[in-house]
């Protein structure tokens, strides 16, 4: 079902790295981040009586935890990679389309951003626009044309039912522009 | 026996109002559908549709929510048996003979077999909650703060070890959902991880963390590797396999074993908190083959090999609600969502449920009774149609999800922040999926956190902070040396990979 990528070979706007460092490099930043904190639970207000728990107790207890696990995750990482390495217990290469990753993100920033000022309607057509215009037109004998109308119609589609279940369904209140406003916000 | 006939009658009188019996068809619907598209498990399909539960009571949304639990995992079993893709994992195990027997032209009698055998795998396992799920309520009333806090942590435990190919990265996604349901507003007044940031001081919602780690990283998956997804013409064709499916009776009474000891399989396994559907599917279909007069012909398009995986897959939905329900352990993902609704509504799962809202308890059982015959006549009407729900090009199906991710999570409170929050842990659960940490134990950790915190708080203000007092109580103890059992067994099996890899250079691995 699924084409996998050459081992260690990136498509264009891939990257592709090895496994282990992929790991290493997420559990560092993860424990970096943990030991950061744990410092910042210093600042946290002591324990009105001394000897009961306080706002930095539970706090403490979870990110030893997680300190400790994301070190063996590290420490894993670094002994017995030969090991699993040969052994391909996972894996051995990580890919990302980094392009469609960022894009993505870049995408529902904007949608964010926009929502309150430029309305529901106009923002949730747009966005659907730009994410299923590019993949309708990655369908064998697609035309610019047709991928536009058909992304169109289906954004727009979208929307209505979007509008119909949350605003007249549930009285949820959407920052809407033109369509009749059920609840205000 | 008279209070359990009077919650029977109570239960019923509840369930035959239209309302509830159309909310409970649309949850089949819904669910099947959902369950019939390719990635999308009943975790995945639940934090989708939690919005839809705001405008619900408290009755109709857990009605809805089973609804969809149980027929996400049947939807889920149409795309495994006709183009090789499961929609859950724990429908993997069904390809083996289910796609087999498709590839052989039986598409529908594989269909049909699922269909059958999920729907009794459901209803025996809620028959044998109805029986004895109140005794378990009962032994549950047992557990004071100290014990609660141990039940937790030992969930923690068992939920941690089972996701995933390394314990320790389980083990680190569970802490890391225990951090952040420390963020926020703490018990004693003071303020957690806000950075002096406003969304922040209410601490990060339930409803961000689930649609976040569950339903995000399936939507970045689906967006940004749509290029990779390339359907042959011969899977295409397999979706359209002859009409000459009928079960003969003799098949029929030849899989009765086969329904039995997968149901049991199943209940037991949904009681485990972490377990889960997966589990209980690869576990009924080695056992099925362990029984089998025929073990050599698993794999080659057989009915208990279909039989075997969904109806355990089915039956783990019911065994989940024991340890939810009772003890506030949530068994699954899709649990874990069930009880965030539950709490949402204002009712707090644990062993006084079973007592106060005895009815309620009754309502949810009889409930997944009907839920299980309206399956079975729904999935008999839609066989076909269903089956072109999974032909939906994945390329396609991202931007659908990533727009309901993106405003069900906008809707929640009309709050921008929070879909901000949903996109940044999104990626992080992407790329946490990518490098293979696994991302459910941080959303079963989050709703487990702040009942593992206010009763270790709570044991402890009541023992003037003796930690020694709250840990010596013998449920209590029992239960933590459990839970540190569970974590050496998972440790050790992590260990004994490790040599076996370096024993084995160039093999396949466990």
């Amino acid at each position: 079902m699924s084409r996998q990528p050459d081992e260690g070979v990136s498509a264009p706007f891939e990257v592709t790295v090895p496994m282990r460092p992929a790991v290493l490099a997420t559990a560092g930043a993860v424990l970096l981040v943990l030991i950061l904190l744990y410092v910042e639970t210093y600042n946290m207000t002591p324990p009105i009586l001394e000897g009961y728990p306080g706002d930095a107790f539970f706090p403490r207890m979870v990110l030893a935890f997680c300190i400790i696990w994301a070190v063996i995750v590290v420490a894993r990482g670094i002994l017995l990679s030969q090991a699993a390495a040969a052994a391909r217990v996972e894996a051995p290469y990580v890919s990302l389309h980094w392009l469609e990753f960022v894009s993505v993100i870049g995408l529902v920033l904007v949608y964010a951003l926009l929502l309150e000022r430029v309305g529901f309607e106009i923002t949730t057509v747009a966005l659907m626009m730009a994410l299923l215009v590019p993949r309708l037109l990655a369908a064998p004998g697609a035309t610019l044309a047709r991928a536009m109308l058909a992304g169109l119609a289906l954004s727009i589609a979208t929307m209505l039912i979007l509008y119909a279940g949350l605003g007249p369904g549930l009285k949820t209140a959407l920052p809407l522009q033109f369509l009749p406003i059920y609840i205000k916000p | 026996m008279e209070v359990l006939v009077g919650h029977l009658l109570g239960a019923v009188s509840a369930l035959s109002s239209p309302t509830i019996l159309a909310i409970m068809l649309a949850g089949v619907v819904i669910g099947i559908v959902l369950g019939a598209m390719p990635g999308f498990g009943s975790s995945q399909a639940l934090a989708l549709l939690f919005p839809l539960t705001f405008a619900m009571s408290v009755d109709q949304a857990v009605i809805f929510f089973l609804a969809v639990y149980s027929a996400v995992e049947y939807g889920s079993s149409i795309p495994a048996i006709l183009i090789r893709t499961p929609g859950t994992g724990a429908s993997a195990v069904t390809v083996l003979d289910g796609y087999t027997m498709a590839r052989k032209g039986l598409a529908r009698k594989a269909l049909r077999i699922s269909l059958y055998t999920g729907c009794l795998g459901g209803f025996i396992s809620t028959l044998i909650f109805i029986v004895a799920g109140t005794s378990l309520g009962h032994v549950a009333l047992m557990f004071g703060p100290g014990e609660l806090f141990a039940v937790g942590v030992f969930g923690l435990s068992i939920v941690a070890s089972f996701f995933g190919r390394d314990a320790a990265r389980g083990f680190l996604a569970a802490g890391i959902g225990l951090l952040l349901a420390t963020v926020g507003s703490s018990g004693f007044g003071g303020m957690r991880f806000d950075f002096g940031q406003d969304y922040l001081m209410d601490g990060i919602p339930l409803v961000v963390v689930i649609i976040a780690f569950l339903a995000g990283p399936e939507a970045f998956r689906l967006l940004v590797e749509h290029r990779r997804t390339v359907e042959t013409p011969e899977e295409a064709a397999a979706a359209d396999a002859g009409d000459r499916n009928r079960i003969t009776p003799q098949e029929a009474k030849a899989l009765i074993p086969t329904v039995v000891r997968s149901s049991l399989i199943g209940t037991a396994i949904g009681i485990v908190p972490g377990a889960g559907a997966s589990v209980a599917a690869m576990l009924a279909y080695s056992e099925e083959k362990r029984w089998s007069k025929r073990p050599e012909a698993f794999g080659t398009g057989i009915p208990e090999g279909i039989a075997a995986p969904e109806c355990s897959n089915n039956a783990v939905v019911a065994g989940t609600l024991v340890p939810s329900l009772s003890l506030g352990i949530p068994g699954s993902g899709g649990a874990a969502i069930l009880l965030g609704v539950l709490i949402s509504k204002g009712v707090v799962p644990g062993p006084l449920l079973f007592r106060d809202h005895g009815t309620f308890v009754m309502t949810v059982f009889v409930g997944l009774l009907l839920i299980n015959i309206m399956m079975l006549i729904v999935g008999l009407i839609g066989n076909r149609p269903f089956g072109l729900v999974a032909r939906v090009p994945m390329r396609l199906l991202g931007p659908f999800v990533l727009i309901l991710v993106v405003v069900g999570s906008y809707a929640y409170a009309n709050y921008t922040a929070h879909v901000i929050m949903v996109l940044v842990l999104s990626a992080i659960g992407y790329w946490f999926e990518r490098v293979s940490i696994p991302v459910v134990p941080i959303v079963l950790a989050f709703i487990m956190g702040p009942i593992i915190e206010e009763n270790l708080n709570r044991a402890l203000t009541i023992t003037g902070g003796d930690v020694g007092a709250v840990l010596s109580r013998p449920i209590t103890i029992t239960i933590l040396l459990l839970a540190l059992a569970t974590a050496i067994y998972s440790i050790r099996s992590m260990l004994r990979a490790a040599v076996l890899a370096t024993e084995r250079p160039g093999g396949n691995g466990p």
